[in-house]
């Protein structure tokens, strides 16, 4: 994690997937309507699901290096 | 224009006269970030195969498709944010064409232009605060074993463990509060992610922060990380983030 002030380049890699799945997956703006052809085929409840068990898991809870 | 099945996979929303975002890649092998605009308004796409966003959805790996289509989606909303607003879209959001995202722009522009204008420069930064989980939750015998003690004795155990769970409690909730009281100074805004009294995520807050006050900011919560550690409290700070959990859109041009 990097945990610093700045401008937001680079890379995610410092950050834990289940942080960004939780995000992105989760949040970010969603738009329905016949302009969306599909959500990239991602059964999204069912991933909503394993990623709620994943991080319950207390191995999941993110641990700072 | 098209070849059979190609689409249009969509990143975020940004003001039309943004720079695209330089030297990062699509989230799909070989893919251009590209920008279709209508109005004041443009749209961060790359073109897809549907197939090349097949995932397994029993592979949540670091090295899996979904990481890898996740990061890469990530990578390019970072890269636009670095230069302006970035209305992040959900992951996985594809148009099937150039017409279709001036459509989707054009029917959420009254939406994203409000939203474009609550981000500006701001960031996200995720705060949560955790209940150790290698801290016993309650200090001093545990009543575990009733053989040779007396049934007084079990009593009064029973009741200190439940004392205990009482007070662990009280001071959750208080370091909620604490939380949420020094932070807020910093912020422009805050929504509660999740989190709750009885799980050992105890809060998962998101702020927006200002450019000129995340300094601030993380000092005041590692001020709070040394204040709540010795009640066996974590709090976790992650950022920045493009404003993902901020993002919502409403249809209407208004």
């Amino acid at each position: 994690m990097r945990e610093q002030p700045g401008i937001l380049g680079g890379d995610s890699s410092g950050t834990s997937l289940v942080e960004l799945l939780d995000r992105v997956v989760h949040r970010g703006a969603y738009v329905s309507g016949d302009v969306v052809i599909c959500l990239a085929g991602i059964d999204l409840v069912r991933l909503d699901l394993r990623l709620l068990l994943t991080a319950v898991q207390p191995s999941d809870v993110e641990v700072r290096p | 224009m098209e070849t059979d099945g190609e689409a249009l996979y969509a990143y975020g929303i940004t003001p039309a006269g943004l720079p695209l975002p330089a030297e990062v890649q699509a989230l799909t092998d070989g893919g251009r970030i590209d920008r279709v605009a209508a109005g004041d308004l443009a749209l961060l796409v790359s073109r897809v195969l549907p197939d090349e966003l097949r995932i397994d959805e029993d592979d949540l790996s670091e090295t899996g498709r979904l990481a890898t289509l996740a990061r890469g989606h990530d990578a390019v909303v970072r890269a636009a944010a670095g230069s302006g607003p970035v209305l992040p879209l959900r992951f996985g959001t594809v148009v099937p064409d150039e017409a279709a995202a001036r459509r989707l722009l054009e029917e959420h522009a009254g939406s994203a232009r409000a939203q474009l204008r609550r981000i500006g420069d701001n960031h996200e930064w995720g705060v949560k605060l955790v209940r150790r989980l290698d801290e016993p939750a309650v200090l001093g015998p545990r009543p575990v074993d009733r053989t040779g003690v007396s049934g007084t004795e079990y009593l009064a155990r029973r009741r200190q463990t439940l004392h205990a769970r009482e007070d662990d409690e009280r001071s959750a909730a208080g370091a909620a509060d604490l939380l949420q009281e020094a932070l807020a100074p910093h912020v422009s805004e805050s929504l509660r992610r999740g989190g709750s009294p009885g799980s050992s995520l105890l809060l998962d807050l998101a702020f927006l922060v200002p450019p000129e006050r995340e300094t601030a900011f993380l000092a005041a919560a590692a001020e709070l990380r040394e204040k709540l550690e010795p009640d066996g409290l974590e709090v976790e700070v992650s950022g920045p983030w493009p404003p993902y959990s901020f993002a919502a859109l409403e249809p209407g041009d208004a």
